[in-house]
């Protein structure tokens, strides 16, 4: 018992040192600065954002271009750009948040008791999983978006629900290697129940691989929801990156609107970015193997 | 599943009278208990034709046919870009993972992540706008210049004016879904490129295009096989937004259409068609990853 507290410790001071190797890595810096920018624009919309989205009468004429009144220029009703922009920030990053979190939690419970009990609970979860993997996501979506009415309840929901399996694949495939080593012998030896070395052992050591996944998750949330908007199955009357894109798609092409359309997919592009790049650091720090020259 | 079928089906609020309401939900069979209205379904499921009963959007139609009608346009869309996908994809893996670290890998890598995170539409409609409305080289919607149906049917002639009509929609499928397959290339490459055979190879004095492409490639193909198979769902989702954006006939604009119109019936039918489509697919790349490596039996 006192002998695998040492190698937990061990492990812990570990990480803590690679914690400072992410926090120098190039491409983390890049990444936490594109999500905190974002992040303050999300929290502070309501009072750096020049109008609001929703103002009646609205503050422009229909399609104005760029100018230093409107800096992004104004959609089909007059309404500032830049304004959507930031309030469609809120949306997006909570969206993405709240799937990665629900879909990461889900996912690590699922795949970490199939990978620990093994044998015919393995087997139920992980063919449940299957299914749910193998199934187109999209059309999953559309048709659970369909019946359940559009709302932004829904639009989570949905994202949850389709991206959950790949959470457990990797957690599991995680879990049955380390249920093997010997420290979690050493502990099952001292007597520790199921629960204890779950959550001692399994998910301490896991927590490097449920981040990276758990972040890349963000940006796939992200992007699932603006595709979701942009069919209509999420709220249009929310302003959104998506519900921007939804109505460019009908209204600016024909009227030269360039600067309506680019923003919110720039937008998208930059904070997925920025989580996949966090991502992608985090992978590459805890292993060595992606280092190669 | 809020409601029954018949709130969609009949407007309570014009059908008042509880008979008419009884009668319909007879017609339907929802009078029956759920499980025999259950085999009632698998039993429509597997006769042929399918019946998954008519469709609301183009009613009387049945459901299976108007499927049939736009498949065709999605699997051509999906097959033609996931062959080239792969290609490009395997390509510049093979380039950029024989050089790791390189100023070329290192920049590659950098658009294919930055392509990766685009969503599909939003690409689509950048494409559709520069090249079909701003220079007006292609088409801006439809598969064919000319209309078609059943009864007259798109011939051998048409076959330039139907890829004209792809070429974008196609595009945007290869450019925003290369980078899945270019960057897993390019690490299974520099895997392979530090086992021992190369090595081996290398010492028996082989060029070094024989090393790359005779040895390590061939070796990093492999896991590809698997790639393109679990890929096909996450192109089709792809396709089902590029074709909206186009108004590509197939069935990505027909899902669309079904949505706008609350078309349940044919809604279920495309889920469950193209749901056994992309099983089928991983089905195929698992059957012919074991005919490549001899090691895997099923």
């Amino acid at each position: 018992m006192r002998k695998s507290e040492l190698i937990t410790k061990r492990t812990e001071s570990h990480e803590v040192s690679k914690l400072r190797n992410i926090i120098v890595d190039r491409r983390a810096q890049i990444g936490f600065g594109i999500i905190i920018v974002f992040s303050f624009l999300a929290l502070t919309a309501p009072i750096i954002s020049p109008y609001s989205p929703y103002a009646f009468p609205s503050p422009g004429r229909p399609y104005s271009p760029p100018s230093a009144k409107f800096l992004l220029g104004t959609d089909y009703l007059g309404e500032d750009v830049l304004s959507e922009l930031i309030y469609g920030a809120r949306v997006s990053m909570l969206v993405g948040i709240i799937v990665a979190f629900l879909a990461t939690t889900f996912g690590t419970i699922v795949g970490v008791v199939a990978g620990y009990y093994g044998r015919f609970v393995d087997e139920g979860l992980m063919r449940a999983t299957d299914i749910v993997l193998i199934l187109p996501s999209l059309p999953l979506m559309i048709i659970l978006a369909a019946y359940l009415g559009p709302s932004l309840q829904t639009v989570i929901f949905v994202l949850t629900v389709t991206t959950w399996p790949l959470v457990a694949r990797v957690v599991r495939s995680q879990t049955l290697s380390l249920r093997e080593r010997p420290f979690t012998d050493s502990e099952r030896v001292a007597g520790a129940s199921d629960f204890r070395i779950i959550t001692k052992i399994l998910i301490p050591n896991l927590a490097t691989i449920i981040a990276a996944n758990a972040v890349l998750m963000v940006t796939t949330a992200i992007v699932g929801e603006a595709g979701l908007d942009f069919i209509g199955l999420g709220d249009i009357t929310v302003v959104s990156w998506g519900t921007m894109l939804y109505w460019a798609q009908s209204y600016a092409i024909f009227n030269g609107a360039w600067w309506w359309v680019m923003a919110p997919g720039i937008c998208i592009v930059l904070v997925g970015l920025g989580f996949v790049l966090i991502s992608v650091s985090i992978e590459s720090v805890f292993n060595p193997r992606l280092r190669t020259s | 599943m809020p409601g029954s079928p018949i709130t969609y089906f009949a407007n309570p609020h014009i059908i008042t009278s509880p008979a008419a309401l009884e009668a319909l939900k007879q017609r339907f069979g929802l009078d029956k208990p759920v499980w025999v209205q259950f085999t009632l379904y698998l039993e429509n499921l597997f006769s042929w034709p399918p019946n998954f009963g008519l469709s609301y959007l183009f009613y009387p139609t049945p459901v299976f046919t108007v499927i049939m009608e736009c498949l065709p346009w999605t699997l051509f869309l999906v097959g033609v870009s996931t062959i080239i996908t792969a290609i490009i994809g395997i390509l510049i893996g093979v380039v950029t993972g024989s050089r790791p670290g390189s100023k070329l890998d290192t920049s590659v890598i950098s658009v294919s992540m930055i392509l990766w995170t685009m969503p599909f539409f939003w690409l689509g409609i950048i494409l559709l706008w520069i090249f079909g409305l701003t220079f007006h080289l292609f088409p801006i919607a439809g598969a064919a210049s000319r209309g078609f149906s059943a009864s007259n049917p798109l011939g051998i002639s048409d076959i330039p004016d139907v890829l004209w009509h792809a070429f974008l929609p196609m595009m945007t499928l290869v450019i925003a879904a290369y980078a899945g397959y270019s960057l897993i290339m390019r690490n299974t490459m520099v895997n392979e490129l530090s086992q021992d055979y190369i090595l081996m190879a290398r010492a028996k004095g082989l060029s070094e295009r024989a090393v790359l492409l005779g040895h390590a490639a061939r070796n990093a193909m492999l896991p590809m096989i698997t790639l393109i198979g679990l890929n096909v769902g996450y192109v089709v989702s792809g396709a089902l937004l590029v074709e909206i954006v186009f108004a590509y006939p197939g069935l990505g604009y027909l899902t669309y259409r079904a949505v706008l119109a609350h078309d349940f019936p044919l809604l279920q039918g495309l889920f469950f068609i193209v749901s056994v489509a992309v099983v089928t697919a991983n089905y195929l790349a698992d059957l012919t990853y074991a005919f490549f490596d001899p090691r895997i039996k099923y």
